[in-house]
């Protein structure tokens, strides 16, 4: 009995999971959801940063140019969530506005940080992996808005 | 405490709080309020621990 359940009960509480992390309700949270993303996604990379450092597997200049990117990234992404929220209460509807403030959002961190050279080989790896997330989440906001329910 | 221990630190302890968010997050889900005033509080803490990161 126990046996048979099991499955059942695994397929149900994956269906939940899904459900509960599936697309936002409508463009507005999407788009806070998504900037939530990239403000995790910045914070890993300062953990990342401070420990490669630290560790001497980072140059002064390469330091530099990594936190200046994830300072660029976090001044917009800060823009962009106050310009949803200034949307969202001047009573936007759909996501054409949304994704407007998107593509500024993009158009504000121009750098691509996947042209970024390291001395060392680890920190080449590991910074194509840590930045190229970011970018991912910035290129990605106009899909997740455009994907989310009511848009 | 040497700079580099102190960001460290720094960056544990804010760990810590957005990991009891986000465990709170991942029961209940966040409104649309909830989520501004998470990304709020973590940009913020990213600006200083940038500037930390540039201090060492």
């Amino acid at each position: 009995m126990v046996r048979k359940c099991k499955p059942v009960l695994l397929l149900t509480l994956c269906l939940l999971v899904l459900q509960s992390s599936g697309c936002p309700k409508d463009p507005y949270t999407a788009s806070l959801k998504a900037s939530d993303d990239v403000s995790n996604a910045v914070h890993s990379a300062i953990k990342v940063a401070t420990q490669y450092y630290s560790t001497g597997k980072l140059t002064d200049s390469e330091k530099a140019a990594v936190a200046g990117y994830l300072n660029t990234v976090t001044d917009a992404n800060m823009t962009f969530r106050h310009n949803v929220v200034a949307a969202h209460t001047a009573g936007a509807v759909g996501n054409t506005q949304y994704l407007q403030i998107a593509q500024a959002f993009v158009n504000a961190v121009p750098t691509d940080p996947l042209a970024f050279q390291y001395k060392s080989a680890d920190a080449q790896k590991e910074f194509t992996t840590v930045l190229g997330a970011i970018k991912t989440l910035l290129n990605g906001i106009s899909l997740t808005i455009s994907n989310a329910k009511g848009a | 405490m040497d700079p580099v221990a102190a960001v460290n630190l720094a960056l544990a302890v804010a760990d810590e709080a957005i990991n009891f968010i986000k465990g709170i997050k991942a029961q209940a889900g966040l409104t649309a309020d909830q989520l501004v005033a998470l990304a709020d509080a973590q940009d913020l803490q990213n600006k200083d621990d940038i500037k930390a990161l540039l201090a060492l």
